[in-house]
């Protein structure tokens, strides 16, 4: 447990895609008020697709890594990014996170689908 | 008395030595006395209450009746004042729609800064809709209650004082006799909220005074799923019932209806027999164990907590049974979580009273709350876990 805790601390810690994007086309937060997380989420669309992502998150550790593996994932096709679930981000972190931290893992792929909702 | 803690938790068969059950301030273990009256009363052949004319109906009657006096006779008082409910969040919903009434646009509510939402937002809702005002008795600085601010706050437009007798997050006793006596010189009803205290202060109703006084089994090593609200007989007589239907009606017509007097008032619909009778059966076991060695503990778990780096212990001066925590640059739902997997259970977040714990920290606390088949190896296997989990955290 203290290993996958590192290793979601190290995925949660990277400086990827952070920090709001000036030409984006949608944007939406997202929050999961047991934890205090929040995650904002900006994309850029171009020919229907995902161009470029980028965000800002706080919160606990499963939430923020969530958030940085699910939006280097999230570049492509809208309808993949539409029809991710809670399993979808859970193998994208490769750990075991606890069912009860769902809403932690969830918040950031509910932050880019409210998103993916306002094209 | 017992004092021995190994016979203690032989009592409690959900116990286990590889997990240090700290969350008891959410729920607490079950003690067999509890089991065996449910499993004796279902395994003797059940009924309805209140409906059937047989032999057996009979029976449950009684059981369910002798349950009402085990519980109102654990805080001081008669059957005759007390109700059952499902939970003490309904029971605190009950009483405020039944006051609701009373309020006229400009009167105030007091709530204390240590309320659980089950003891805020019925008030609040209430308050909206009567125009009516919710103010907060303050607390100080050391997480106990500004009395003397709190009692200058009442006054004649002060129509209700809602407060709980214990914090669910930091452990804080209230001085509810002293706020009782100024609400009552100026005619305001008071409630309290006793969901934490019944297990780890003695509670009178008479001593307090107080108008309505709400409690639960599953924080007292009952079942799940029955709290009692006692009321005062005014508050019986004249209060409307929230849950309507059956059970609680006296005549009912082609286009009206009355409703039956005392508490079977407030009963609407089947009510949870095995419920009662487990919650009496663990009332009558918890006075044995009463401030055995509870004080002592929470002391060494404060003192050996305090010895980790980055901690911020809040310790407010009287507080019982319950410690809350942070640790600086950890989040308290992944620590709870690790410490979770390493068979420490204890509680992370806002603990369902998120004024009070946003002033304490911005992601919550986390917090350890003792019952009565703890000691010094779950304090240990605590305080041994946060030390790694911090330690590899900060490599």
């Amino acid at each position: 447990m203290l290993l996958e805790y590192e290793n979601l601390l190290a995925l949660a810690n990277r400086k990827n895609r952070r920090g709001p994007m000036n030409d984006f086309s949608v944007s939406a937060t997202a929050v999961n008020a047991s934890c205090g997380d929040e995650c904002m989420v900006w994309l850029k669309i171009v020919d229907g697709a995902i161009a470029d992502v980028s965000f800002e998150a706080k919160g606990c550790v499963i939430s923020r890594a969530s958030a940085s593996a699910l939006f280097d994932h999230a570049i492509g096709t809208i309808d993949s990014a539409r029809s991710m679930n809670g399993d979808s981000v859970r193998s994208l972190l490769g750990v075991a996170v606890s069912p009860l931290r769902e809403r932690c893992l969830t918040t950031p792929l509910k932050a880019l689908q409210d998103a993916i909702s306002k094209i | 008395m017992m004092n021995d803690i190994e016979n203690i938790r032989a009592q409690f068969p959900g116990l286990r030595r590889d997990v240090a059950y700290l969350d008891n301030a959410a729920t607490t273990q079950v003690h067999q006395s509890a089991i065996d009256a449910m499993n004796t009363y279902i395994a003797g052949g059940r009924s309805n209450v209140g409906r059937g004319l047989y032999p057996m109906a009979e029976k449950t009657m009684k059981e369910y009746d002798d349950a009402r006096s085990t519980v109102a006779n654990f805080v001081g008082t008669d059957a005759g004042r007390c109700v059952f409910t499902k939970s003490v969040t309904e029971g605190l919903n009950t009483i405020a729609f039944g006051l609701r009434d009373r309020l006229q646009p400009g009167d105030e509510i007091l709530v204390s800064a240590f309320e659980h939402h089950a003891n805020l937002l019925p008030w609040r809702r209430i308050a909206k809709e009567r125009g009516a005002i919710v103010k907060t008795m303050p607390m100080l600085a050391d997480f106990s209650l500004n009395t003397e601010r709190t009692i200058s706050m009442m006054n004649d437009r002060t129509k209700i004082v809602a407060v709980t007798m214990m914090s669910n997050v930091l452990g804080t006793v209230l001085p509810i006799a002293e706020l009782t006596d100024r609400a009552h010189q100026v005619d305001a009803i008071v409630i309290v909220d006793a969901a934490q205290a019944a297990a780890h202060l003695p509670i009178d109703i008479n001593d307090l005074g107080v108008d309505a006084l709400v409690f639960g089994s599953h924080k007292c090593y009952g079942p799940a799923g029955i709290a009692a609200m006692i009321l005062s007989l005014d508050l019986i007589d004249s209060m409307d019932p929230m849950i309507v239907g059956g059970g609680m009606a006296d005549r009912v017509t082609a286009d009206g209806a009355t409703w039956r007097e005392g508490v079977e008032k407030f009963e609407g619909g089947s009510p949870n027999v095995e419920g009662a009778i487990g919650f009496a059966a663990s009332l009558t076991t918890l006075p044995l164990f009463k401030g055995e060695s509870e004080g002592v503990l929470r002391s060494r778990l404060i003192t050996d907590l305090q010895s980790l780096p980055g901690i911020t212990v809040f310790d407010p001066p009287g507080a019982v049974g319950i410690v809350s925590f942070t640790i600086d640059g950890m989040h308290p739902h992944d620590v709870a979580d690790m410490l979770g997997a390493h068979g420490v259970c204890v509680r992370a977040g806002n603990h369902c009273a998120a004024p009070l714990v946003e002033k304490l920290s911005a992601t919550g606390t986390l917090r350890a709350s003792l019952a009565v088949y703890n000691d010094e190896r779950d304090v240990e296997a605590l305080v041994s876990n946060l030390k790694e989990i911090v330690k590899k955290a900060r490599a």
